[in-house]
């Protein structure tokens, strides 16, 4: 299996509105196109995320999905893949925030 | 046309390490800035005084706005008000230990107003670069002009002083509403200072310049309307450097000299030299009461520190009644393991009436970050380590951590030398009644009578409390001063003993309380204020308090 078909086959298994969501607010705070964003790229290495703007993705997915994810993952979080697992692990279900979700 | 929505915002709580990850532990305790700074002792006598978001208000009186002032909100909470105000413009105030929550709470902006223009401002935005924060505008420096500026407003309009009170207490006192509290009021005088103090984040952040606010007359007319709505005559002065602005101070304090109707008092931060050029009396028959003067250390490299001899000038402060901060910085580059306990040795000689220790803090923007980071001297480290107890300079003759264990060792040393501060209050205030009520002055014998009332309060906490003092030494001096408020406000009455009785079972009941009990950590709850243009609409300006 490729990575491109791994790729897709973690998508299609996650939520689609969580997977949308990780996807926009990622190109958006990039400043790219959503359809670009490769979501098994490191976000380090390849897309130059800083740690001001790995916080800025984790709240807003917080607010938007009301989601709370511990601090301790978000430092391990290497691609976009590992956040829509985490948002899927830490979601309103979990007793996670309950302030943002709409 | 109708008027801007303005939401104004400190960072969310919780505060607790314990009830959220954008804190670190303590982080709650700093709300308190008695009990965690200028009293920070271990017995029952500590003090207890919270901050009151006065920045925010200061701001909220002065825009031509529908203003909303939020101190403390949750994030429901403020995702509430956003929902529900709508606002053109949200501005979040935040320091650096609370950039973690800057991030959500644009984030929640964004979600549930998301026509707001945002702007972060505060001293957190010294940080270099916010722009992946997502706010619209950092506004670093005065805010009052920048939201002026952004809502169409003339940034030279008039400015107001808006109402905010606080008081101070014991801080095992807070739980029990009926124990006194003494209650003040915040006035700006200005912000920024000139004295470009290498470490100095106020200086820094204000461009090295001085902006006044109000100055002169518009004081004292704010001290009466405070006094008309309240009947409060205390005064915490915001200005660095208050007593150096002589022109200004000579003009509202004379009206405060010369005013036979109220006694108004205040307390201000000022420096060795600003006072030097002072003749003390003057200044205490303007009403000057309390005084917060950056020591830094026995041999401190400054400027604001030429002029008189620091101990001289306690002294003299202290024989007029004029309680005293005294504040000292760990860290300075002339600083050995050997000699610094020489630092706290001259902090308990000049026997200030509150104290402060604190780690040479390196700022972002100031002189002192840029000297330190070019010697390679700056640790890395997490934001939330950015109070007065982290260490983040390396410096050659300290391991790491040693900086801070001297301060926690200084607070301890400085107890058990000085005893507490509400007995240094008392007996100096004791100091400046026996020294006043000889004067021919008729301004000064009236100050010394309110020095000797304000001593009195102390008794019911004094009186009976003695075993609870760290050291033989200094229950001998605080039975003597007790013999002094026996001269200057005659024996005990019945309702003091009375009430020492009951301070004493408090203070049994606190010991047993921390002996059984685990510390569970206080939140303080939403404050919520409104403005519309410029006059408050909401019922009761409340005080921001803990839970």
């Amino acid at each position: 299996m490729d990575g491109k078909q791994a790729q897709v086959e973690r998508e299609e298994t996650a939520t689609p509105r969580i997977v949308s969501e990780v996807r926009t607010r990622f190109a958006h705070i990039m400043e790219l196109e959503a359809e670009e964003i490769d979501m098994d790229a490191r976000l380090d290495d390849h897309y130059g995320v800083t740690s001001m703007k790995s916080m800025r993705l984790v709240s807003e997915l917080e607010i938007e999905l009301g989601v709370d994810i511990p601090e301790e993952e978000i430092e391990k979080m290497a691609t976009l893949n590992d956040v829509v697992r985490l948002c899927e692990t830490y979601g309103p279900q979990s007793g996670g925030a309950k302030a943002g979700g709409s | 046309m109708a008027k801007k929505k303005v939401l104004l915002c400190n960072v969310i709580r919780p505060y607790s390490e314990k009830n959220s990850k954008y804190n670190k532990e303590g982080d709650e305790e700093w709300l308190d800035y008695l009990s965690s700074r200028l009293t920070r002792e271990p017995g029952p006598f500590t003090l207890s005084a919270y901050l009151s978001g006065t920045a925010l208000t200061l701001m909220a009186a002065n825009l031509d706005a529908e203003v909303t002032v939020l101190v403390h909100p949750s994030i429901e909470e403020l995702c509430a008000e956003l929902q529900r105000i709508q606002p053109d413009v949200v501005g979040i105030s935040f320091l650096i230990k609370g950039l973690g929550k800057v991030f959500p709470m644009v984030a929640a902006a964004r979600k549930h107003a998301p026509a707001a223009k945002v702007v972060i401002g505060g001293f957190g935005t010294m940080l270099q670069d916010l722009s992946d924060v997502g706010a619209d505008y950092v506004c670093r420096g005065e805010g009052l002009s920048f939201l002026r500026n952004l809502i169409g407003q003339d940034p030279g309009d008039p400015v107001r002083q808006p109402l905010v009170t606080g008081d101070v207490t014991l801080k095992c006192f807070r739980d029990y509403p009926y124990l006194p509290r003494a209650r003040y009021a915040e006035l700006t005088h200005g912000f920024g200072c000139p004295h470009k103090c290498e470490f100095c984040t106020t200086s820094a952040f204000f461009g090295f310049l001085h902006i006044p606010f109000a100055v002169g007359r518009g004081m004292y007319d704010a001290m009466v309307e405070v006094h008309q709505q309240t009947g409060i005559e205390y005064f915490y002065l915001y200005e660095e450097d208050l007593c150096l602005y002589q022109k200004s101070l000579q003009e509202w304090g004379g009206l405060i000299r010369d005013d036979p109707h109220h006694n108004f008092s205040w307390t201000c931060f000022s420096t060795i030299k600003s006072l030097t050029r002072w003749d003390l009396e003057e200044l205490v028959a303007m009403g000057f009461s309390h005084v917060w003067v950056g020591v830094e250390s026995v041999a401190s490299p400054f400027g604001k520190s030429v002029g008189r001899d620091a101990q001289n000038l306690f002294d003299e402060l202290h024989d007029l009644g004029v309680t005293t901060t005294g504040s000292m910085i760990f860290g300075l580059d002339h600083h050995t393991p050997d000699n610094l306990h020489r630092e706290v040795d001259h902090l308990i000689s000049l026997y200030p009436s509150t104290a402060q220790m604190g780690t040479l803090m390196p700022a972002e923007g100031t002189e002192l970050r840029r000297r330190l980071e070019a010697e390679g001297r700056v640790r890395k480290g997490s934001y939330l380590d950015s109070d007065l107890y982290s260490e983040l300079i390396l410096h050659p003759e300290f391991e790491p951590g040693e900086l801070r264990q001297a301060v926690f060792r200084g607070y301890d040393a400085f107890y058990r030398g000085a005893g507490p501060a509400i007995h240094r209050l008392a007996r100096t205030w004791l100091r400046g009644a026996r020294r006043l009520k000889g004067s021919a002055n008729a301004v000064l014998l009236r100050r010394g009578q309110l020095l000797a009332a304000r001593a009195r309060a102390t008794r019911p906490i004094l009186l009976d409390s003695l075993d609870y003092l760290p050291t033989d030494e200094v229950r001998e001096t605080v039975r003597e001063t007790l013999g002094w408020m026996r001269e200057e406000c005659g024996a005990p009455s019945a309702e003091e003993e009375a009430r020492a009785r009951l301070v004493r079972r408090l203070f049994e009941l606190e010991k047993a309380r921390e002996e059984a009990l685990e510390k569970e950590p206080r939140e303080p709850t939403l404050v919520k204020r409104c403005w519309i243009e410029g006059r408050e609409v909401s019922a009761e300006p409340r005080v921001a308090t803990a839970a």
